[in-house]
């Protein structure tokens, strides 16, 4: 679709790494460090990604619904919005503005497949639908987000490496386990995955980046983040984060119920 | 009711948004703005369908399939630890080279160095906009701009309109405003340029920043030159003299004043004049350093300062500004050479003792000379400035000068480091020095073997062109290779060098022009004459024209050195005249008797002289080419052919003696030499060229080509042959040459027996000749018939002269002779018949085999056929001599040749006489087996004479060349007298007149091309050509003869048409033969013929070449010919008149009484 991301919301919204960082105070007053907090944004991405897996929505719907997830933690506080019920709830807010609706009851029907062993997961259509009316308060009501992956197959293709597009989409879909989203435009986030993926498959296109009119110490910047990622989270392809730390961390945050 | 709301308020937020401007810049040429997508024609959103409401809006992403998009993570292939840490080296890695290389690109770009560039004149309003204000505000303005208190932004802001060149440099002069603050003013007001410009005369339009810079400096260097001149102008007072000389000293005095007290008006005007100066030095040295001043400018207004003034005070002003500008100065060689030049001219001018500021401006000037020598010592390589002035080396006076500047502050510590800086400059001076000389030295190259090409070039031109002058000019002048004429010196032994009279007087440059012209001579230089030989080919051989080329360039320079030595060869003109008045002399003492013994004492006095010269070398071409022949290798036969022509040339020329020549082999010692190899091989050339020359043949050549008594020549050549035989031995290496050496000694001690047993039949002289020779000779005169009674009777004359005149020591000889031939007189006859058997069988495989053989055969059956063609005459012999033909009969071939050898050998004239007419009489037979024994006859006398000559060597063919000629030439004037004779009494000597006409017949076509196969053999073109030459004024002598006569027609035509066969056909057609063969020949003979003949020689030639005759020419075409050019008819006649004196000699030789 036709597109601006210079006169967008997303664009007047991205904040710094601090801002991002910054644990909401109710959280802080229950003993949630930076770390956990940190963790159980990487926990819950993990699981909108897997509730969207049985649902079958297209890879940009979990990347809008992990950015709305992200964004309303950087305004309210865990203990107010309890992440169990605000991830799949930003899963369904979602699937309509992508125009790939998925219905109410069909997610809490794969919730309760995916968590019957745990209470504190189960949630009514009625909780979904009043959380999300929070949910569009919290976000302004600002729901349209830019992401990497069309610019990562227009710059593919301009550099001439369109053999290293699934290694280069890989990559992209990791970046949001983090919050480079919220920080950096999309398109440089793009041009760091295919740094890397152009290092690791040694191709030579350093010519491509001299002529490119951008910062590369930024572009290095974002790469080295990314792979501090990857290095400092061991990380479950299928389960994600490891039980035993997660759960301490789940522990400390309250219940709806 | 609430759904439908909120669908519609989303929808509401979701248009506003979308405003698809952008201004942010593209990331590369291809891609547009980043995350920036224009909405395009063909939109998904334009269309709204039931799958889209349903499933929304499906993207396809090529390379990836839908069900792996989710999947797709490399959170795997990131759990070995190694590949992060690697990874990240690696991109730390390639960004250094992504940032470097974008470095490097931007630096290519940039230009370094411009003032007032880029973005500063392109954004508007980056440097304050000047306003118009009062006079007031501008005074109050320029005081806060030197008041360091102030900021340059707030007075950015009312920058004051009207300041500039002078009006500009005041107010900074005059306020003393700081040089940042003062640069940054100049730069306002610069950049301001165009709005002044406007206004001011010049229209040019905004140039680039280099015109700001040339405009401000030339305003800097228009207001120095006004308080230059304004200095000079006004008298400077005592006080203030002796402040300004410290140089910033003054200003400073100067500001202490003025802030200390106001001074007075008049004393104002004198130090502000100082202080604005030194404010201006300062100032250039801070804009140089910004680059805001062109230093070209400003150093070449500098530089007519320093030469148009004269004043102490004004170079005073001036140094400083020198000084601040040295560096930039010494980037340019050519700046520091004007600059040393001014310096060195100031250092001269007037005493330094009586000024002492003269002294000092010396002693700055002196430093800044030792500055550049040591900073720049390689621009003063090529700078002819040495030696400087005292001040600037080293030595007592520059110290004791410096100790008097000194004088008041004396410091040990500064004394030594001066002390070291003149020792150092020392030292450089001295390391400049030697390298100029260096380089002077390098500067002039000796080009080795430069000459070489263009004189080569010249020498085959003269063989087309025949022109001489070039080649001599050339080779004489341009020829200068001293590495050559030391290689080729060396070559040659030094013993032989010692030997020799004249190589010592002799430049070497003159030794290496003749060893060159002897190489090209005979070696096989470049021939541009190869492709003319293609098409004209008479006699196969080689060409030899270099060889003659050579020689008569040799000549020229032989008479070119006689002329320089006048006493010499005005002595050798008389003695040759003397010799001519003796043989002269000679040839009359049969006649007069009371007068031989005046005669015999001038003789006398005459051989001692002779001796002298004959057996001393000519000149220094003589020793010069003794040494090229010492030295020089031949690589071919036709190598040694052309050396040994050139070595017979030279004699004839009378540049080279080979007496000279033997008798200084013998002299050097060269002959004892067995030392090394390259001894051996000279020896070996000696000898092999000494071969070559036998002093037999040697004496007829010698005879032929200069007058000489013929006495003397018999006893050089006895001399110069025992000489010759001696070093031969001694020359001889090895038992093979020991052997030829006696075979030599054999065939020499026949020489008197051959000349003996042939006395009356066909030698000249009786002397030392070989047999050979002899033999060839035998054959050439039976074969052009040279036997008849005139000849006879010469010869009968030529043995009464000999006894009388000969010396004792032939006397001696001549019976050594006598008993020998009383010893083996019949082993000689039995040798004769043998010869005779063999020859007829030896002739049918040279016919086959030799081109040119078979080509003389054509000639002789053409011979045959004019022998039929005059039946009428022979009738009338076989009349009148019945009783002879049938005595002769019954006789064979054998018994006939055996009978004439009878009656050569000593017979009465009567018999001779029975046995010729006996001859003529068998030749009328009509029988065939005779005449096929004539035709036998006539190709073997050819054939055998062609392999006779070959046999013999160089020399000796050109001796029966000479006899030849001799003898045709006397045959010749004979029957022309005999035949002048009988016109006059024709009726009373009929049968005589037939027998003359019967003599002349015999030179026909076919006789003289016989002779000139056989001048070709023998290698004498020259000769040959002057044979033709000489013929030719025979021919048209006899025509003039004729025509005077005014007899019977049919006399007249029966003699014309005999002459004229021979002048018109055949002489004509041998011309054309040597002008097409060798060009040479007939310049050489044109040598003969004084330059005042050029012309008329010259018509003939054009005549010959263009080809306009045709053959045979007409009588009346021939003389309207003549008759056209007077020259050319003075010109036979000097032909003719070199002739005479053999005309003469037959004239004297009839009147014997012995006919």
């Amino acid at each position: 679709m036709a597109a601006n991301f210079w006169t967008s919301s997303h664009c007047k919204q991205l904040l710094d790494q601090e801002d991002v960082d910054k644990v909401p105070q109710a959280d802080s007053d229950r003993g949630i460090t930076l770390e956990e907090f940190r963790l159980v944004k990487i926990h819950m991405s993990f699981h909108i990604w897997r509730l969207a897996q049985q649902v079958k929505v297209r890879q940009r719907v979990i990347a809008t619904a992990v950015t709305y997830f992200r964004r309303v933690y950087t305004r309210k506080s865990m203990t107010e919005y309890d992440p169990r019920l605000v991830a799949p709830t930003c899963l369904y807010l979602a699937s309509k503005v992508e125009e790939s609706t998925v219905q109410a009851r069909l997610l809490v029907f794969y919730i309760k497949k995916m968590c019957a062993s745990d209470e504190k997961y189960r949630f009514e259509i009625k909780d979904i639908l009043e959380m999300e009316m929070k949910l569009l308060e919290a976000l302004d009501y600002y729901l349209v987000v830019y992401h990497p992956y069309r610019p990562l197959l227009q710059l593919l293709q301009d550099a001439g490496i369109t053999d290293l597009t699934q290694f280069a989409w890989g990559i992209v879909n990791d970046t949001y386990k983090m919050d480079l989203i919220l920080i950096h435009p999309p398109y440089m986030i793009a041009l760091a995955c295919i740094y890397i993926a152009s290092v690791l498959k040694d191709k030579d296109i350093t010519l491509w980046f001299e002529e490119l009119r951008v910062d590369m110490n930024i572009v290095k910047n974002i790469s080295m983040e990314i792979l501090d990622f990857y290095d400092t989270y061991k990380i479950d392809p299928q389960r994600g984060l490891p039980e035993d730390k997660i759960a301490p961390v789940m522990n400390k945050l309250p219940s709806k119920a | 009711m609430f759904f439908f709301f909120i669908v519609v308020f989303r929808r509401q937020q979701q248009l506003a948004p979308y405003k698809l401007k952008c201004d942010k810049e593209p990331l590369n040429n291809k891609l547009g703005p980043p995350d920036y997508y224009p909405q395009t024609p063909n939109c998904p959103e334009e269309t709204l369908t039931k799958e889209y409401v349903q499933s929304g809006y499906k993207e396809t992403v090529e390379g990836i399939e839908e069900a792996r998009e989710i999947v797709l993570s490399q959170i795997p292939y990131f759990c070995k630890t190694d590949i992060v840490v690697k990874c990240k080296e690696a991109l730390k890695k390639r960004l250094r080279a992504i940032n470097d290389s974008r470095a490097q690109k931007r630096k290519a770009g940039q230009v370094y160095g411009v003032p007032l560039f880029g973005s500063l004149l392109i954004k508007p309003g980056v440097y304050p906009e000047q306003r118009p204000c009062n006079e007031d505000t501008r005074r109050k303005w320029a005081e806060a701009l030197s008041q360091p208190n102030k900021r340059l932004r707030s007075l950015s802001e009312h920058v004051p309109h009207g300041y500039r060149r002078k009006s500009l440099l005041d107010v900074l002069t005059r306020y003393n405003v700081p040089l940042l603050r003062a640069t940054w003013f100049v730069k306002v007001t610069y950049l301001n340029q165009p709005q002044v410009r406007s206004t001011s005369v010049s229209t040019s339009a905004g140039g680039s920043d280099n015109h700001r810079s040339n405009q401000w400096t030339n305003d800097v260097v228009e207001y120095l030159q006004q308080l230059l001149d304004e200095f000079c102008l006004k008298e400077v007072p005592p006080s203030f003299r002796e402040q300004s000389s410290p140089g910033l000293i003054a200003g400073v005095t100067q500001v202490k004043m003025k802030s200390e007290a106001p001074p007075a008006v008049g004393d104002i005007d004198e130090p502000l004049v100082h202080f604005k100066w030194w404010y201006m030095v300062r100032l250039i040295q801070w804009h140089l350093a910004e680059e805001l001043l062109v230093p070209s400018v400003l150093i070449e207004w500098l530089f007519n300062q320093f030469q148009e003034r004269v004043a102490v005070e004004a170079l005073e002003l001036l140094m400083p500004v020198a000084l601040g500008m040295i560096d930039i100065i010494t980037l340019s060689q050519t700046y520091v050479r004007m600059f040393v030049e001014i310096l060195v001219r100031r250092l001269s001018d007037g005493p330094v003792v009586d000024n002492p500021k003269r002294a000092h401006i010396s002693s700055v000037i002196a430093e800044v000379l030792r500055y550049m020598v040591l900073a720049v010592p390689d621009t003063f390589v090529s700078l002819d400035c040495f030696p400087l002035p005292s001040f600037v080396v080293p030595d007592v006076y520059s110290r004791g000068a410096l100790l008097k500047i000194t004088a008041g502050g004396g410091i040990a510590g500064s004394k030594r480091q001066d002390g070291y800086r003149y020792l150092s400059c020392g030292y450089a001076v001295c390391s400049i020095q030697k390298r100029s000389y260096d380089l002077a030295t390098v500067a002039n190259p000796n080009f080795q073997a430069r000459g070489a090409a263009k004189v080569v070039q010249a020498l085959d031109k003269a063989l087309v062109t025949g022109n001489l002058t070039m080649a001599y000019l050339s080779l004489f002048n341009d020829l200068s290779d001293a590495l050559m004429e030391e290689r080729w010196i060396k070559e040659v032994s030094p013993c032989l060098q010692s030997s020799l009279m004249w190589i010592g007087t002799v430049e070497s440059s003159l030794i290496c022009s003749v060893f060159f012209l002897c190489e090209w001579a005979t070696c096989d230089y470049r021939d541009c004459r190869t492709s003319l030989l293609r098409n004209v080919k008479f006699t196969g051989r080689r060409d030899l024209s270099q060889v003659h080329l050579a020689v008569s360039i040799l000549k020229n320079k032989m008479d070119e050195i006689n002329n320089l030595s006048r006493s010499k060869s005005s002595s050798r003109i008389a003695v040759n005249n003397t010799a001519k008045g003796s043989s002269l002399n000679n040839t009359s003492l049969a006649a007069t008797v009371s007068d031989s013994s005046g005669l015999r004492n001038n003789a006398k006095s005459v051989d001692e002289k002779d001796k002298k010269d004959i057996f001393e070398s000519p000149g220094p071409l003589h020793d010069i080419i003794v040494c090229w022949l010492d030295q020089h290798e031949v690589n071919s036969a036709v190598g040694f052919k052309r050396v040994d022509v050139l070595i017979i040339e030279l004699i004839r020329s009378g540049i080279f003696y080979p007496q000279a020549y033997v008798r200084q082999l013998i002299i050097s010692g060269i002959t004892d030499k067995n030392d090394t190899l390259l001894d051996v091989e000279r020896k070996r050339r000696h000898r092999r060229i000494l071969k070559q020359l036998p002093g037999s043949s040697l004496f007829e050549i010698l005879e032929e080509d200069r007058i000489t008594e013929e006495q003397h020549l018999y006893e050089m050549m006895s001399t110069y042959s025992s000489e010759r035989r001696l070093v031969l031995s001694e020359l001889s290496t090895g038992q093979a040459f020991d052997a030829n050496s006696r075979g030599e000694y054999a065939s020499s001690s026949c020489v008197p027996k051959a000349s003996d047993l042939f006395l009356a039949s066909g030698g000249d002289k009786h002397g030392r000749v070989p047999e050979q020779v002899e033999d060839v000779k035998a054959l050439v005169s039976s074969m052009l018939r040279f036997i008849n009674p005139h000849s006879v009777e010469e010869e009968h004359c030529q043995i009464k002269t000999n006894p009388q005149g000969s010396s004792a020591s032939t006397v001696t000889q001549i019976d050594t002779v006598d008993v020998k031939h009383d010893c083996e007189d019949c082993a000689r006859t039995k040798r004769q018949k043998l010869d005779e058997r063999a020859s007829p069988l030896q002739g049918f495989p040279l016919i086959q085999s030799d081109e040119e053989d078979i080509w003389w055969v054509r000639k002789g059956t053409k011979l045959h056929e004019s022998l039929k063609a005059e039946p009428a005459q022979k009738p009338i012999k076989q009349n009148s001599r019945g009783r002879a033909k049938v005595v002769r009969k019954t006789q064979s071939l054998a018994q006939l040749a055996s009978s004439r050898i009878e009656g050569s050998q000593g017979a009465s004239t009567s018999h001779l006489c029975e046995s010729k007419v006996g001859c003529s009489h068998h030749k009328p037979s009509i029988d065939v087996d005779n005449v096929k024994d004539v035709d036998h006859m006539k190709i073997v006398d050819l054939s055998e004479v062609g392999k006779s000559l070959k046999r013999l060597r160089l020399l000796e063919r050109r001796s029966v060349s000479v006899w030849l000629l001799k003898s045709v030439r006397q045959l010749i004037e004979v029957n022309e007298m005999a035949a002048s004779k009988a016109s006059n009494s024709v009726s009373s000597f009929s049968s005589q007149s037939d027998d003359k006409t019967l003599l002349k017949w015999r030179l026909g076509d076919e006789e003289l091309l016989s002779i000139l196969y056989i001048l070709d053999i023998c290698c004498d073109l020259v000769s040959g050509a002057r044979f033709l030459v000489w013929l030719l004024t025979k021919v048209r002598g006899g025509m003039a003869t004729s025509g005077q006569t005014g007899r019977s027609a049919t006399h007249i035509k029966n003699r014309e048409n005999q002459v004229c066969q021979i002048g018109e056909a055949l002489v004509f057609s041998s011309l054309l033969r040597y002008v097409a063969f060798d060009v040479t020949s007939l310049q050489m003979s044109r040598a003969m013929i004084d330059l005042n003949k050029w012309v008329s020689w010259q018509m003939i030639m054009k005549i010959l070449v263009t080809r306009e005759l045709c053959f045979p020419i007409p009588f009346s075409s021939l003389s309207a010919l003549m008759s056209q050019c007077k020259m050319c008819c003075r010109f036979f006649h000097d032909v003719s008149c070199v002739f005479l004196i053999p005309e003469k000699r037959k004239t004297l030789c009839l009147s014997c009484p012995c006919t």
